[in-house]
């Protein structure tokens, strides 16, 4: 049963064994594992419920970011450095994933171990990868899925010297219409909406879409017992007039990396490592265009069949930062976000934007450590504060000039940089302008796709926020299944790792539930 | 992280009253300008969000930032300004603020520069001339101005399907259904008649 805001006519009491905020990689995972195992699942989900079946993927981007994107595609952090971007819809930031699919690398589960996390070591989470691969139809994408410009980065690659590998993919009949990032219209990327989530409700959960959770119910002993929540309405985005009230013996928060820091806050939840909202990572995105005299129209087909993770992990030399720390890939962008972000405006950017279907990318996923923080400001509203910086801002750099030694080795005959200034380079030769390229303060728009770490787990009360069994420290019977758990960032798209981890929690959960009775 | 470890500038927050005050001097000295100045530039429109004032403004920069329509739907027939009012009255919050702080810095920080007249008053090429200066600043929030304004612009203008033909794309392939919360023409009050822009230039110059 899935009840939307639109149909919701008065308010609710409710009485279950679980209830769970957040429909997306880690509720919907935890919802599907428990609702199997025969408990009482509710799933509150803040934004809509949209689907395939229904035509609500149109593929127009102001209608699928004003459905399905958190903040309407608007989102920035306060310095205007990151476009947050993440998902509020049923099914949460998978629906507009790109389906990368790697495995958290055993070199990270290893160095997560290391801060005294246990139970999620890369034995312990395989037989969880090898479930959730089955499950999502992850495989190597055939060759007639390779855009111009993953054929491309091949190319490059192998002209570099450079080690290109095939992308795991989480497909099923691909439609190659290249609007992932808005939904699939064909119901083919196997996002939750069409996987954990369909599962969870067939195993007899429940789910309550435009349903915003305001606080996070304690009993007298300060275990959680609840929620309190209002319908939305979806065409004025305020509340409906109509209430929500949750009896649970366990409350899940799975919001995602960006809201369930805000959501703990907002309850006033305790937080005496005061360590809620901090070490907020984001896997900054850096990328460049360039200016081809053949097409290739970057819109078309799957958007990174391909990439490499030869430098994924960052390499030092006497202490001293080399190179490396981040993933490369062929990039894709929808046409209007291609227009909007290449640079300048009047009659120099029509002039570009008039050559778009010439035009490639190739972007790079930072491997982000030095972190930023989520707090509210007086109205209650997330705030995000993040500046690239340290060794984060020499990766960042690096990867620019990876980017534009790939461009130019695929015959761009010119390299566009999507900064304020326009900055464009005309031969591999110029690539040492990024060791001073003006990228902060305003000069340069991150995308900031998988935000980490503001709920970290971790083995000590004072320094982390939940225990190796996603509990919190502090809040018995809360329990967080979401990249907010993360000690620090996978390394690679994150979307199977908050899966894998998300089974962890459900069975601690299945066990903690069985104990009470 | 401690708030010392980088600066809380923010899109025209912490920093910017300092500027903001001294643009809000040159307003009161060269005067604000009324509604009745303001209203021929709003092409029929009637803002929900912004002001009269405010949504005159925006068009202006709507219109410079896009540059002339050659070929491409001009911004009145793209409705482009009407459209941010619309997402503005959405999410209100932060992003409405920022929006009535920039449009205030562009329409009077013009006599920071000596232009001697508001934003909306100049001709095409003293807008371009000006916008170019805060696209060039050293000042975090002349860049964030600018930044802004363009995310805003370019996002609504190149989402409207006439003027994909000119991005050389010939999708989407599915048919648009109308979202009661988003942001499109259809979700806009109709607008009966929509004057020239040579018509609401040669008014503003009369």
């Amino acid at each position: 049963m899935i009840l939307e805001g639109n149909n919701v006519d008065r308010s609710y009491k409710e009485q279950v064994d679980v209830v769970i905020i957040g429909s997306g990689c880690g509720g919907a995972t935890v919802a599907k594992q428990l609702a199997a195992e025969g408990h009482s699942v509710l799933i509150l989900e803040q934004g809509g419920y949209f689907t395939a079946q229904r035509g609500d993927f149109d593929q127009r981007s102001d209608n699928m970011l004003a459905r399905i994107d958190g903040g309407r595609g608007m989102h920035t952090s306060v310095n205007n450095e990151l476009a947050l971007m993440y998902g509020n819809c049923v099914g949460g930031a998978s629906v507009h994933y790109w389906a990368d699919c790697w495995r958290m690398p055993k070199d990270r589960c290893d160095e997560i171990a290391a801060t005294g996390v246990t139970g999620h070591s890369y034995e312990e989470l395989t037989p969880y990868f090898e479930q959730i691969e089955k499950d999502h139809n992850v495989h190597f994408a055939a060759p007639e899925y390779y855009n111009t410009m993953n054929r491309l980065f091949n190319e490059g690659a192998e002209t570099l010297g450079w080690h290109a590998e095939p992308t795991p993919q989480a497909r099923r009949g691909c439609a190659k219409s290249g609007h992932c990032y808005q939904g699939c219209a064909y119901n083919a990327k196997q996002s939750q909406l069409v996987t954990s989530v369909p599962a969870a409700i067939e195993a007899g959960a429940r789910l309550m879409a435009d349903c915003q959770v305001e606080s996070i119910t304690r009993n007298a002993k300060g275990e959680a017992s609840g929620i309190e929540a209002v319908f939305i309405d979806r065409a004025s985005g305020r509340a409906n007039g109509h209430r929500l009230q949750v009896q649970a013996r366990i409350v899940v928060l799975a919001a995602g990396g960006y809201s369930s820091a805000a959501v703990w806050l907002r309850a006033k939840l305790p937080n005496g490592s005061g360590q809620v909202g901090k070490n907020f990572l984001c896997n900054p995105n850096t990328f460049l265009y360039g200016l081809y005299d053949r097409e290739i129209k970057l819109w078309e087909n799957i958007p990174a069949a391909t990439g490499t993770s030869q430098y994924r992990l960052a390499t030092y030399k006497n202490d001293e930062y080399v190179e490396g720390g981040y993933l490369l890939h062929p990039n894709q962008l929808q046409p209007e976000f291609l227009a909007l972000t290449l640079p300048g405006f009047g009659e120099d950017h029509r002039e570009l934007v008039s050559q778009l279907p010439n035009i490639g990318s190739v972007v790079s996923w930072i491997d982000d450590e030095l972190p930023g923080e989520i707090c509210l400001n007086s109205n209650g509203d997330a705030e995000y504060h993040y500046q690239l910086r340290g060794v984060d801002e020499l990766k960042a750099r690096d990867s620019l000039k990876k980017q534009a030694q790939l461009l130019f080795a695929t015959g761009a005959k010119e390299v566009i940089v999507p900064d304020i200034a326009g900055t464009r380079l005309h031969s591999v030769d110029e690539i040492g302008v990024f060791d001073e390229l003006p990228i902060t303060n305003g000069n340069y728009l991150f995308g900031a796709p998988h935000p980490a770490g503001t709920l970290r787990m971790g083995a000590d009360p004072a320094t982390s926020v939940v225990a190796s069994n996603h509990e919190a420290h502090e809040v018995a019977n809360l329990f967080v299944a979401d990249p907010s758990v993360f000690p620090m960032q996978p390394s690679v798209d994150p979307s199977i790792s908050i899966m894998a981890w998300s089974y962890v929690a459900a069975k601690e959960i299945n066990t903690r539930l069985l104990s009470l009775g | 992280m401690s708030e010392s470890a980088f600066s809380r500038r923010g899109f025209l927050k912490a920093g910017a009253g300092a500027a903001l005050l001294l643009v809000g001097y040159q307003a009161a000295r060269h005067g604000l300008g009324g509604d009745e100045d303001y209203r021929l530039l709003l092409a029929g429109e009637v803002p929900q969000a912004l002001s009269i004032k405010e949504f005159a403004v925006l068009s202006s920069v709507v219109r410079c930032l896009v540059g002339p329509a050659q070929g491409v739907p001009t911004t009145e027939e793209t409705r482009t300004t009407a459209r941010i009012d619309r997402e503005l009255m959405i999410h209100g919050g932060k992003l409405l603020q920022d929006l009535k702080d920039s449009l205030l810095v562009v329409e009077h920080g013009t006599f920071l520069e000596g232009y001697g007249e508001r934003f909306s008053r100049l001709n095409a090429a003293q807008q371009s001339s000006f916008l170019q200066s805060c696209r060039n600043s050293s000042l975090d929030l002349r860049r964030q101005v600018y930044s802004g304004l363009r995310f805003l612009t370019m996002f609504f203008y190149y989402s409207d399907d006439r003027s994909w033909p000119l991005l050389g794309y010939q999708g989407p392939w599915q048919a648009i259904k109308f979202y009661e919360g988003g942001n499109r023409i259809e979700n806009l009050a109709p607008l009966s008649t929509l004057p020239s822009i040579s018509n609401i230039t040669a008014k503003v110059s009369a």
